[in-house]
């Protein structure tokens, strides 16, 4: 390796040796060859040469420096530097005696280091695999949270399927046992004594199959459950033309298990002396259904007991006791207008829960819906017959007394469905409260978010309404006062619009001319602002000039402009005659329009970048 | 100005048949490179010098990653304009 410093005409020796090259082309060559690039780099082009690499012109800014001498603060004016990017061919054969290395991530300062180096991974392996651990671990337990919430979702959602196929399941397979037995209770019917029994058996039959399901299932349940009883209930009445109330009161049984029960046991009490042995198992039986509802009804269920049996039972017991006497009208009358206020009142119950149950799936609406004409009809039909019955009481008051105890105990079935239809109307409703109690949670959220999204929505676009009106209003004013003639005469044109077309489309250059001022006049305003975001207006020339052979834009722009970078504006100058700007046709006039000094100013960078920017998108 | 349009230009100015300008800065660009590889600094009055530099190794740290990374030493074309040139290309109009 030699460090001399060859010069040009040492060059050129060693270009002629060994070549068919005179000497004086060569040296030629190399003078004409530096002198093109010398142009090239004047007019800010770029000189790439095969085999060397690209000789371009670099725009260096101005900076502030120092007077090492002095000490005072001087600025550097910007430069043009001519630079030399190696082609990749030539820094690879330069770099050949190190061309072996690479870079090394490691540490190749002292021998200890790599050592350490090999500690430290020694020691993020554990943390790396001891890391990945504990995300791991909270990861599982997040997945048992997600499955316990999952479970609990469901235990809500799916059991209202569930209930529903075992419900419909269970009614198949149990429904036609209740059937044939009420068939068989009700041919024994006609004697009062089997009355009771039956519809006890009645009772424990259809709630046998979904006492089952009861512990099971929640409210829901419980509600479909009510609407599966009133269906039997109005099956078996149609069936068999019982009356609704004596299916009722089997139904309604299951549903308030023990007051029924009690009703019936006082009522049967009350009939004791017609049935005496029925008692004790109507009420083991009612006891065995009860078992699961009644830890936690008793209190309650003794309380609504009590209290309805002191405001339905007097009535009933007074009711039978004059069915007994097969006397009082009155008494009667009272009565019934004492359930059909029963009725009144538990009517707007009904609705209150129909409310409710329209926050539910269509099931518990359909039940909840459905129930209040099925309890009022039983209700209506008790107070009907009742009458009539009471009315046929007085009538075969002299008939014989198997008829009398007919008519008394359906007179005392029909009382036992109101209280029946009364308590099971406030287990219902105590049931809602449990519904309302556990739904709350999800659903005020659900509606609460609702209510959120809606007040920002209203926000928002009240907001923008306004915001718009504003810009409306500005617009207006702007027009008012640039575009107060072309208003006028729009206006005046759009009222006689109807006139004709011509007047039409004389409206319509009138708007657009109103429109143009008024983009003009905006257009303007933010000029004053950004020079580089306002539309430029090639109106005021310098000269123009002719393309000839080897004339560029870009030697234009640095003789006019300063920098080649600003050819940009006389390209978008003369943009009818150059369609592409790297094939400028020969022989046209180019214009060089006159640009603001902010804008094509050679020494700011802004103006340079900008133009730079704009070229970036002409060449593309 | 790529490689052909150099050789036009520089065949116009010389008035020389454009596969012959070819041909010497093929023998040019041979002649610099063999010089240059050879390590010697190569100056063209009124133009620039062409000289190899080395670079020395040197330690970059990644500023995310902190990884240090050694790099290699290198040597590198550096072309330093002439006064002249730099007087050419900033001329005030």
């Amino acid at each position: 390796m030699s460090n001399a410093k060859l010069s040009a005409s040492e060059i050129v020796e060693l270009m002629v040796k060994d070549r068919m090259i005179t000497k004086k082309s060569a040296e030629e060559f190399v003078k004409v060859f530096f002198s093109v690039i010398e142009d090239a780099l004047k007019d800010g082009e770029t000189v790439k040469i095969k085999g060397l690499g690209t000789f371009k012109s670099q725009w260096n800014e101005a900076r502030k420096s120092v007077n090492v001498n002095t000490g005072e603060e001087i600025v550097i004016d910007g430069y043009y530097k001519a630079v030399f990017i190696p082609e990749n061919d030539l820094r690879e054969l330069i770099n050949e005696p190190f061309s072996h290395l690479e870079p090394v991530e490691l540490n190749p300062l002292s021998d200890n280091l790599p050592e350490q180096m090999q500690d430290d991974a020694e020691e993020d392996e554990p943390e790396n695999f001891s890391e990945p651990l504990e995300p791991l671990r909270v990861f599982g337990e997040q997945a048992e949270e997600i499955k316990e919430l999952l479970s609990e979702i469901n235990s809500f959602s799916t059991p209202k399927v569930r209930s529903n196929d075992t419900v419909t399941e269970n009614e198949s397979s149990q429904l036609p046992d209740p059937d044939e037995k009420t068939e068989e209770e009700i041919t024994l019917e006609n004697t009062p004594m089997d009355k009771p029994e039956s519809v006890s058996e009645v009772a424990e039959i259809i709630s046998a199959p979904e006492t089952l399901h009861t512990p099971e299932h929640t409210g829901n349940k419980e509600t479909e459950f009510n609407f599966d009883g009133f269906d039997i209930v109005r099956e078996i009445s149609t069936r068999f033309g019982l009356p609704a109330g004596a299916a009722a009161v089997a139904l309604i049984n299951e549903e308030s298990d023990q007051l029924p029960a009690e009703a019936e046991s006082e009522t049967e009490s009350n009939i004791s002396e017609v049935l005496p042995e029925e008692i004790p198992e109507n009420t083991v039986a009612a006891e065995k259904h009860e078992i699961d509802d009644r830890e936690a009804e008793d209190d309650n269920d003794d309380d609504e007991k009590q209290e309805k049996f002191e405001e339905i039972d007097d009535d009933d017991e007074t009711d039978e006791n004059e069915a007994d006497d097969e006397t009082d009208e009155e008494s009667d009358e009272d009565e019934a207008d004492d359930e059909t206020d029963e009725d009144e009142q538990l009517i707007p119950e009904d609705d209150t829960e129909a409310e409710d149950g329209d926050d539910n799936d269509e099931d518990t609406d359909e039940t909840v819906v459905e129930l209040p004409e099925v309890v009022t009809q039983t209700d209506e039909e008790a107070a009907e017959t009742i009458e009539a019955d009471n009315t046929a009481a007085k009538e075969k008051s002299v008939e014989p007394l198997v008829a009398v105890k007919n008519a008394r105990s359906e007179t005392y079935k029909k009382k036992i469905v109101s209280t029946n239809a009364s308590s099971s109307h406030k287990r219902r409703r105590h049931y809602h409260v449990e519904e309302k109690k556990k739904r709350p949670v999800w659903l005020y959220t659900l509606l609460g978010i609702a209510a959120l999204g809606l007040v920002f929505f209203g926000a928002f676009y009240f907001v923008k309404n306004i915001l718009d009106k504003q810009k409306d209003a500005m617009y207006m004013e702007y027009l008012a006062d640039s575009t107060v003639r072309a208003l006028n005469t729009k206006e005046v044109l759009d009222s006689m619009t109807p006139a004709g077309d011509s007047i039409a489309t004389t409206d319509t250059v009138a708007v657009k001319a109103s429109d143009e001022s008024v983009q003009t006049v905006i257009s303007e305003a933010p000029a004053a602002g950004n020079i580089f975001d306002a539309p430029r207006n090639y109106t005021e020339l310098i000269t123009t000039e002719k393309m000839v052979a080897g004339s560029q834009l870009t030697k234009f722009a640095r003789k006019y402009y300063g920098h080649p970078h600003f050819w940009v504006y006389i390209y978008e100058a003369n943009r009818e005659a150059i369609k592409d700007p790297n094939n400028v046709p020969l022989g046209i006039n180019i214009k060089i329009p006159k640009l603001d000094a902010r804008l094509a100013d050679p020494a700011s960078r802004e103006c340079l970048n900008y133009a730079l920017k704009l070229q970036s998108e002409y060449l593309k | 100005m790529n490689n052909k349009e150099l050789i036009s230009n520089v065949a116009s100015k010389m008035n020389l048949p454009k596969n012959e300008v070819k041909y010497l800065l093929e023998a040019f660009t041979e002649t610099f490179r063999n010089q240059l590889k050879e390590d010697n600094s190569i100056g063209f009055q009124g133009f620039g010098s062409f000289e190899i530099r080395k670079k020395e190794e040197r330690l970059s740290v990644h500023p995310l990653t902190k990884v240090r990374t050694m790099i290699p030493p290198k040597l590198v074309v550096s072309f330093k304009q002439s006064s002249v040139l730099k007087d050419k290309l900033n001329v005030k109009f």
